[in-house]
């Protein structure tokens, strides 16, 4: 009912969408719990001065009366003027918040005790500079995989005296992706589908022998670094290895056992990231789908992702 | 859950509390400075907090303590000793910002009852200080993180903003008069004196020197012999007591009189209906009912301090003079023989009854009596006592006994109660009279010339009456300079501090409704009862309304006060490039765009490259040269490009 209501207010007042900035149009301002509470007792020593004719209660009603008025002033302030200039999605995995990150500009004021949130569970709190760009990292729960668009963002604040909340409901509509939650579990060896994979098994860079160093090319993983020929002096090297089972691999889904999906699609994404994380080459094959050619690097390792989070079965 | 900050909310606590430190018992006092100091220690020496039980306990063991301590008897007071025991173990359960939030709730609350307990200037000024620290601690509630300090700061502002709007409120805010429900809140509900007088009261209250009432005049000042300020006329005498009639009648005569005082009294409530005026009273203006033995009375017991006007005809004549009643001469038989026998052989010897008054007090003027607030006590006879054997009174003894002697002498006679003299405020002009100051004296009735005022006290001890005279010389100017220099600065302190404590409690605790009415009249306001609700509801938004002009106006001077005079020029430069076709592009920067022009341009080519190395330079070098800055100023001016 309530939401009803809310739905009904918010399309009659007009939606606002990034980018903005706050201003008469799309603040909003009520008074909390507690500044209902606080006008209650504003009454009863309203009617407590009227009884008694007592004028220095009337005075300390009315200045606390217009002290709440003006800290209203205040926590509207603190929405009036924001600017939201973009927003920025990172994919995220399910089950962790997907951070929606939001560029805002104080625009020469101090902005304090804003709450910002996509939903009801899950917000975070934030200030904002007065003159520097700040960024805020909205946190959005997820749970399934897929592509989904942020709702409504919300940013409250009740600072300074908490008997205001000022609010306000900006639409965005920006697409964010989740990948299915990794699962680690083994897979059944898929060495190479196309009859390569013997002859190429040990010439390929793997993890697990050491094969020696060589010179640092940019591109190389940091964490690959043989550090102690550098602080020799002997100029950057990295370490190589060769995988013993090496060779290219294509994970399929069909070959994996099971009837639950979407466990399996977490296996796969294990195996993803620990494809990406060992520099092995890797493919993705999912039924009905084109097959996706073993690569490395970033890349491919999100292309691939990109690919289990958004696969339906046909 | 996040800690809460429970030092601050102590500290708003106590600043709330404070004021009521002497009003409340002092094991409340204890009992509050025991729990906080158990809170504020409690992390240090790693106490426990105190669970729900112990919690409820202490509250139990507070409310009976509070019940047993005013002897179950629950008035204003013990309601305030509530209030203080709870505040005082509050902060025990504070653990969530709600409790917070209702902690610093109760400090509001008790706030507001401190302001009933004490009108006063210096109560005022303390309500902001209470206000003030209130609020910077809410604040910091919502923002723990921030030193409270700041808060302190930002409370202050929102404060300095409130005021005006508060001020319009006080002023405009429609006012009823009346109350709603039950006794107004008081502590000692009476003071002064009470409807009957016995031997004794008039002294106890000699020793309290509370002000009673102060009066400030618009008319020339009366003389000090002047300053009787009549309250209560008791005609009745059993013996022990002295009481007014019982059912008085409005004067239904006339006075007439040539010196008329206008004067202005602020009453310090009493709990009584009797109002004092100076002897006698013409009118009070519709305040009060003139009643046929000179004295006001308002219609309700004077409960709230409050303001009169007056006018009295200080030697005033009843036309047609009254008869006296004969309960003037009534005594009580079988009591006091020795003075009734006294009146009466002065009623054989002399036939003059004004004879027989000179008589009355040549008798005290001849015996050896003296004037003492300690008379110590009198018999059954106590009249015969006081006159035959201690000789020792104070005022109510002298008039007491002067009107048992005169009714046995025959000639009508009546107490009155009230104030002589008052102390004279050179800097307020008004005189302060306290309790201190009562006074009881007599009047005597005669042919045609009715009652007539008659001070024995003052045959015993003039001095009492000269006190008032020396001050009233001092401020009346006939030594003038001289003496304010040598009064000590302490007199001279107090002295100011009261003058603006009347003021202050003149025209705003005494401001009411009437006074609110008479207000908007002057501002051409009258919009009736109705009209003034009205202006509530329009205040308050145009308070916001002027807020936000003001921030308006503030952010623009704001906008304006840097200026970048480089961008400025620069701006003029590109305006006459676009004006003669040549606009520059979003992407070009300046050096891809001097070379733009170079290409479109090349007969402008010496000034743009001079106009863009000057805004280069001044635009990314550390330091700005006012030179350069002329320079550029001097190029743009030049720089005219054929369209």
């Amino acid at each position: 009912m309530i939401r009803f209501v809310a739905r009904t207010f918010y399309r009659l007042v007009g939606q606002s969408s990034i980018p903005v900035k706050l201003g008469l149009r799309n603040i909003f301002i009520l008074p909390t719990g507690y500044g209902f509470l606080f006008l209650l007792l504003l009454v009863a020593m309203l009617l407590g001065s009227i009884n008694y004719n007592n004028n220095l209660g009337f005075l300390l009603t009315f200045l606390l009366g217009s002290i709440m008025l003006s800290s209203m002033m205040h926590t509207y302030g603190m929405l009036y003027g924001l600017q939201l200039v973009t927003t920025e999605t990172t994919p995220t995995f399910a089950g962790e918040p997907a951070l929606i990150e939001i560029h805002v500009q104080g625009n020469g004021r101090l902005r304090k005790g804003l709450h910002w949130s996509f939903s009801r569970q899950q917000g975070t709190e934030q200030h904002v500079d007065p003159t520097e760009r700040t960024r805020v990292a909205v946190p959005l729960p997820t749970t399934q995989r897929g592509l989904y668009q942020t709702g409504p963002l919300r940013i409250h604040s009740e600072y300074p005296t908490g008997l205001f909340r000022a609010w306000s409901r900006i639409e965005t509509n920006e697409e964010y992706l989740v990948y299915p939650k990794p699962i680690s579990a083994s897979l059944p060896v898929s060495e190479s589908d196309f009859g390569t994979g013997a002859t190429t098994a040990t010439s390929l860079p793997g993890v697990d022998d050491f094969a020696g160093l060589n010179a640092y090319q940019p591109g190389d993983s940091p964490g690959r670094i043989h550090w102690p020929s550098f602080s020799r002096g002997q100029g950057l090297h990295v370490k190589t290895f060769t995988g013993l089972r090496g060779g290219e691999q294509v994970l399929n889904l069909s070959l994996i056992p099971g009837s639950d999906l979407e466990r399996k699609l977490s296996i796969l994404c294990y195996h993803i990231l620990a494809g990406e994380r060992q520099q092995t080459r890797f493919g993705l094959q999912l039924p009905g789908h084109p097959l996706l050619p073993p690569d490395t690097g970033r890349a491919h390792r999100n292309r691939c992702l990109r690919a289990l989070a958004l696969f339906t079965p046909r | 859950m996040t800690e809460q900050p429970i030092g601050a909310l102590i500290f708003a606590l106590a600043v709330a509390m404070a004021p009521l430190l002497l009003e409340l018992p002092p094991w409340a006092v204890l009992w509050s400075l025991i729990a906080w100091s158990y809170i504020l220690l409690r992390h240090k020496y790693n106490w426990p907090q105190p669970g729900r039980i112990v919690r409820l306990l202490l509250f139990c063991l507070g409310v009976v303590a509070v019940l047993l301590s005013s002897g179950m008897r629950f008035d204003g007071g013990d309601f305030i000793t509530l209030l203080a025991v709870m505040a005082g173990i509050k902060p025990l359960e504070v653990q969530s910002y709600r409790d917070s939030m209702v902690t610093v709730f109760l400090a509001c609350f008790l706030t507001i009852t401190s302001l009933f307990v004490f009108e006063s200037l210096a109560m005022t000024l303390y309500l902001f200080v209470s206000v003030w620290v209130t609020t910077g601690v809410l604040v910091h509630l919502n923002d723990p993180k921030t030193e409270l300090r700041q808060h302190f700061r930002l409370s202050a502002r929102l404060i300095l903003v409130a005021i005006p709007l508060m001020l319009l409120l006080f002023l405009l805010f429609p006012r009823l008069s009346g109350s709603f429900w039950g006794t107004p809140w008081s502590r000692q509900a009476h003071s002064g004196f009470s409807n009957t007088l016995r031997i004794g009261d008039v002294s106890r209250l000699a020793l309290n020197n509370a002000p009673a009432f102060s009066a400030s005049f618009t008319s020339s000042l009366p003389r000090a012999s002047q300053l009787y300020w009549r309250g209560i006329v008791f005609q009745r005498f059993d013996g022990r007591n002295w009481s007014p009639v019982s059912a008085p009648q409005p004067r239904q005569t006339q006075i007439q009189g040539t010196e008329k005082a206008q004067y202005t009294i602020m009453l310090e409530p009493h709990g009584y209906r009797t109002l004092f005026a100076l002897d006698l009273p013409l009118t009070a203006h519709g305040v009060a009912t003139v009643y046929e033995d000179q004295t006001l009375r308002t219609r309700l017991p004077v409960r709230q301090r409050f303001n009169y006007n007056l006018t009295s005809i200080l030697d005033a004549q009843e036309v047609p003079i009254q008869e006296a009643s004969p309960l003037t001469l009534k005594l009580p038989p079988g009591k006091n023989p020795q003075a009734v026998a006294l009146g009466k052989l002065w009623a054989e010897k002399f036939v003059e009854p004004r004879a027989r008054m000179q008589a009355g007090l040549q008798y005290f003027k001849e015996h050896d009596f003296s004037y003492t607030l300690q008379p110590g006590t009198l018999g059954t006879d106590s009249i015969d006592d006081f006159l035959f054997q201690s000789r020792k009174g104070f005022c109510e003894h002298y008039a007491a006994s002067y009107a048992v002697l005169m009714r046995a002498a025959g000639i009508p006679a009546r107490i009155v109660g009230g104030y002589q003299g008052g102390r004279w405020n050179g800097v307020g002009k008004f005189f302060t009279i306290r309790q201190s100051d009562a006074h009881v004296w007599c009047e005597l009735w005669f042919e045609r010339e009715g009652w007539v005022r008659v001070d024995p006290t003052f045959v015993v001890a003039p001095e009492r009456i000269d006190q008032v005279r020396n001050q009233e010389a001092m401020a009346g100017g006939q030594q003038p300079v001289q003496n304010w220099l040598q009064t000590d600065w302490i007199s001279m302190v107090t002295m100011t501090w009261e003058a603006i404590n009347i003021r202050w409690n003149m025209w705003f605790m005494g401001f009411s409704a009437e006074d609110q009415i008479a207000l908007l009249q002057k501002l051409g306001l009258s919009l009736g009862r109705q009209g003034s609700w009205l202006l509530v509801m329009v205040l308050p938004s145009l308070f916001i309304l002027s807020l936000l002009v003001l921030r308006w106006i503030k952010r623009r001077l704001q906008r304006t006060e840097p200026r970048d005079r480089v961008h400025e020029l620069y701006t003029q430069f590109l305006q006459k490039t676009a004006q003669a076709g040549l606009a520059k592009l979003p992407h070009q920067g300046p050096l891809d765009y001097a070379a733009f022009l170079r290409q479109n341009a090349p007969e402008l080519h010496e000034e743009v490259e001079e106009i863009t190395r000057l805004y280069i330079e001044l635009r990314y070098r550390r330091q700005r040269e006012e030179k350069s800055i002329q320079q550029l100023r001097h190029c743009v001016k030049k720089f005219q490009p054929n369209p």
